[in-house]
């Protein structure tokens, strides 16, 4: 009753984030910060662009 | 203190690198049917490359499986990192605020400290400290009905009782659980 109505789904997108964090680690996706791995921003950036592309 | 708005900004965010995730990982696990069918495509559109031959068509796979699945596991790892860093923040985030709103009975009664001065909220604080007794003292019968009548009034004092029975009821709920878990630890299986 006291919690607004926009966070009653706040439980199935954790859930979501956790499953896809399971996905990524059983398909030995090993995580990557950019801002440590300079040369790699421009080869992601295009795929991000590409993934965005292919959502739209 | 988290203020909805930014709770939903980060419930945004997550939704959209989640999607992202889910995403990259699918496109990482189609590189030898993208590379496959970059091949076929430059046979279809150019007929020399078609007549390049079988072997010289296997070099192209297997050159584009790796440059393919070099980029997109780049993709994905960033991915990966970018909700991984910010799933765990997020999720303390949004228990600690709705813990905080169920617990709030100000949330359910919106008006209780309109108009209310630096004594009167003292004058809160004691009434609360002698409502306590009195509430703790309630039978299961006298609960319900002060309850509901709080829920109909919802001024300050209706507040504090709501405040005080939720305590008492959330105390035994606890209470009970502990005393399951532990006579359930005792019997043999």
């Amino acid at each position: 009753m006291r919690v607004p109505v926009e966070l009653h789904d706040v439980e199935t997108t954790i859930e979501a984030a956790r499953d896809a964090l399971t996905t990524a680690d059983r398909a030995a996706v090993r995580a990557i910060n950019l801002a440590h791995e300079t040369g790699a921003r421009e080869i992601v950036e295009r795929e991000l662009q590409a993934l965005e592309a292919a959502h739209a | 203190m988290t203020t909805l708005q930014a709770l939903l900004d980060k419930l945004a965010t997550i939704t959209h690198l989640t999607t992202r995730l889910q995403a990259a990982v699918v496109r990482l696990l189609a590189v030898d049917s993208a590379a496959d069918a970059k091949v076929a495509r430059l046979r279809q559109d150019s007929e020399p490359y078609d007549l390049m031959g079988a072997e010289h068509h296997r070099k192209d796979i297997a050159h584009f499986r790796t440059e393919y699945r070099r980029a997109r596991a780049l993709a994905a790892g960033a991915a990966r990192y970018d909700l991984e860093s910010s799933a765990p923040k997020f999720e303390h985030a949004a228990r600690t605020f709705i813990a905080d709103r169920r617990r709030d009975p100000y949330v359910t009664c919106p008006d209780a400290r309109n108009h209310m001065r630096p004594g009167d909220m003292l004058n809160e604080a004691i009434y609360r400290e002698l409502r306590r007794p009195y509430v703790a003292g309630m039978t299961i019968d006298q609960l319900s009905p002060a309850y509901q009548h709080a829920l109909d009034t919802r001024d300050a004092a209706a507040a504090i009782d709501l405040q005080l029975i939720e305590e008492r009821v959330l105390r035994a709920v606890s209470q009970s659980w502990t005393k399951i878990c532990r006579r359930s630890r005792r019997c043999p299986r």
